[in-house]
């Protein structure tokens, strides 16, 4: 039997929420990619349908972006994961397809686009694996009808996740400038 | 030393022109999103935001905010730097380079273990390489004179005594292997070219002075590995057993920290 929970840490992460309007989440994806310093980050959100379709939305508006979700075929998948470890391209927007969280060390930013439904989830999106854990920032677009499921997880996690603050010290989650 | 240490860093932010913050955010955007496939794309964008008075700060953004921090993007940003096609903004990307590596040089924290200096100054030795020795271009000594450097931490540590008498090249050694480590993507400047056997053959003096850390010999063992050299294949010509050299360098300041002049003559003065 295998917890794979317990192989996770949310040291080294800090975890901001930011209060917002379905509407409004692609506009607050523009200003946080406008204002912070990212070498590499992972979007999650809740269905195939919503990770094609803000994909789509935001190569429009010109990000560097890959998708995968679970609807994928394996090799594709792979594949498209392999590339983007190599820095092929800068953002993945995903569903939930990691059991063991992200060790890719040039991820620094992770956003739950989509604000998940338990706090196992959300361990697996934030998460680290690694004895220590890398250095980074997690922010949660929270809607309305998030709000208890914001608590919920907090709780569950024994964590504190803060709201946005205007701007976000960098020694927070950019490794070298600790 | 804490204090020090972000006096330092804050001295990496010289005081250039910023643009207004609507063009800043969209700078900070572009290089969250350039890629290998939208490079011609984001340059395009990139020359319409940035007018010419914000190249220093433009460059200063791409040095002190990217590339001393984000190694794996380091040929990427050369590449944009290159499809941007603008010689000025790229002599101010390049001054801005050796800049920030004289400050950290000159930083008074260099010999106390300050992990993250000793980072930036890696990063910026790696960026220094790729964007000259790894085009063909030299590293001029009037620019940065690598062998002095090496020597004089060498000496200087060894006035300092032990403990702290390795401190210096502990931060030199690894900046300078960096730098020459792009030596094995260049035409000109891969072994057997002498300026670069010249330098390999100071390294390994260091590498085999007696009680030298286990870390620095690693450095030059990794990059004698990286540049396919063994080490009984390069000439070594004693210089650290020099006596006139020793007393040359226990005189002098760094002369290897002048400001960079040959940058420099290709910008007017401010």
């Amino acid at each position: 039997e295998i917890n794979l929970m317990d192989e996770l840490t949310l040291l080294g992460i800090t975890q901001y929420y930011a209060y917002v309007e379905e509407k409004q989440k692609v506009h607050c994806l523009n200003t946080l990619f406008s204002k912070l310093q990212i070498n590499q980050s992972i979007i999650f959100c809740n269905s195939v349908s919503r990770v094609e379709l803000l994909a789509k939305k935001i190569t429009e508006l010109g990000y560097s972006c890959y998708y995968i979700h679970a609807r994928m075929q394996q090799a594709h998948r792979n594949r498209i994961f392999h590339d983007f470890r190599k820095g092929a391209c800068r953002n993945l927007v995903c569903t939930d397809l990691f059991t063991r969280g992200i060790d890719i060390s040039s991820v620094n930013v992770v956003i739950n686009f989509d604000f998940p439904k338990n706090s196992e989830t959300y361990l697996h999106r934030i998460g680290r694996s690694g004895r220590y854990g890398h250095l980074g920032v997690a922010i949660n677009l929270i809607t309305y009808q998030d709000r208890y499921d914001l608590y919920k997880i907090e709780q569950e996690l024994g964590t504190n996740i803060r709201p946005i603050p205007q701007a976000i010290d960098k020694r927070l989650y950019v490794a070298e400038y600790q | 030393s804490d204090q020090d240490d972000k006096k330092t860093v804050e001295q990496l932010k010289v005081k250039h022109q910023p643009p207004p913050e609507g063009v800043q955010d969209k700078i900070l955007f572009i290089f969250n999103n350039i890629s290998q496939d939208n490079l011609n794309q984001k340059a395009e964008e990139w020359l319409e935001i940035v007018e010419q008075q914000f190249y220093p700060w433009a460059a200063q953004y791409l040095i002190t905010e990217r590339v001393s921090i984000e190694p794996n993007f380091h040929e990427l940003y050369l590449q944009f730097v290159e499809t941007l096609c603008q010689n000025e903004y790229a002599n101010h990307v390049l001054t801005e380079t050796y800049n920030n590596i004289k400050i950290l040089l000159k930083s008074p924290t260099m010999s106390s273990s300050n992990a993250s200096e000793k980072n930036y100054l890696k990063n910026l030795g790696s960026f220094l390489g790729l964007y000259t020795l790894g085009r063909n271009k030299p590293i001029l000594q009037i620019d940065l004179d690598l062998k002095s450097l090496i020597i004089e931490s060498l000496h200087k540590g060894q006035l300092a005594g032990p403990p702290k008498d390795q401190e210096f090249l502990l931060f030199t050694v690894p900046f300078v292997c960096n730098v020459l480590r792009a030596v094995s993507s260049s035409k000109v400047f891969a072994p057997p070219n002498s300026w670069t056997m010249g330098l390999l053959g100071l390294l390994i003096e260091i590498h085999n002075i007696p009680d030298i850390k286990l870390s620095l010999k690693f450095e030059t063992e990794l990059l004698l590995k990286d540049l396919k050299t063994d080490m009984s294949s390069v000439k070594i010509k004693g210089i650290l057993l020099c006596e006139n050299l020793k007393e040359k360098y226990k005189v002098e300041q760094l002369v290897s920290l002048s400001l960079p002049k040959s940058v420099n003559s290709m910008m007017a003065p401010q």
